[in-house]
């Protein structure tokens, strides 16, 4: 842990540097985008935006039936000791 | 003649294959394979082996399995649990962390898949180390429910596949 705590920052500004320059050489041989392309971009939206609505659903749906199984868990247990 | 007990024989495993990760990332020089990426598959590499293990303990302790194959029983597996949840911890946080520097690396090219990853990876971490190190009961079981939901599970892998899939070069 010490190891790794200590090496990913000097790796991580490395690795940036190296993509920021590898990003401006590549920037210049871009071309101009056509409209086929822009119709699979906004198809690749609707899908990410779909994957990230999913995740963000399955996260708050497992916290919420986790929170509801503890609370009724405390509630039986209240009840156990007013009998 | 026993010169290391099983824990200690783990750590040792755990430490050499520790000095290995900085090897492996520094041995790929390639265009296509950049240290990030490496970072990256030895995250997946380490989750599997530790999710795997713990798995596949906890399915062998099945009294089904041990009927079905025979030759053991449950009994006799359960010193075994402590080094294998030690050792899922253990491969776990390294692999959390190896990812994590992988999306740090690569936080330019972040997507909609890989931040899910991402918020599935700190869930999952958040709560083991909650039902690791919570004194209290209740929050235990609430950890516990969280950090063993199969559709987190399933999640997961899907994302771990299709953030394979998106982004490599093959």
């Amino acid at each position: 842990m010490v190891i790794l705590s200590i090496g990913t920052p000097t790796l991580v500004f490395a690795q940036t540097e190296n993509e920021a320059n590898e990003g401006v050489s590549d920037g210049e041989k871009q071309s101009s985008t056509s409209t086929e392309s822009e119709h699979e971009g906004s198809t690749n939206s609707i899908n990410s935006s779909l994957i990230l609505f999913v995740t963000v659903i399955a996260i708050a749906s497992v916290v919420g039936y986790s929170t509801w199984k503890v609370y009724k868990t405390k509630r039986k247990a209240a009840s156990k000791n007013l009998v | 003649m026993h010169f290391f007990s099983t824990n200690t024989k783990l750590k040792i495993f755990a430490l050499t294959f520790l000095l290995f990760v900085p090897t492996m990332v520094f041995a790929d020089d390639g265009e296509r394979n950049s240290t990030a990426v490496t970072i990256g598959w030895i995250g997946i590499i380490l989750g599997i082996i530790a999710n795997l293990s713990l798995v596949t303990f906890k399915i062998i302790r099945k009294p089904t399995i041990v009927k079905l194959v025979g030759g053991y029983d449950t009994q006799s597996l359960t010193p075994l649990y402590t080094p294998i949840l030690n050792f899922h911890i253990l491969f776990n946080s390294l692999g959390f962390f190896a990812g994590l520097s992988h999306g740090l690396m690569l936080i330019r090219g972040l997507d909609a898949i890989s931040l899910s990853l991402a918020m599935i990876m700190t869930v999952s971490m958040a709560s083991g180390i909650i039902l690791k190190y919570a004194p209290d009961k209740n929050t235990k079981f609430f950890s516990r429910l969280v950090h063993g939901q199969f559709i987190l599970a399933t999640l997961l892998i899907t994302l771990v596949i299709l953030h394979v899939l998106t982004h490599s070069r093959f």
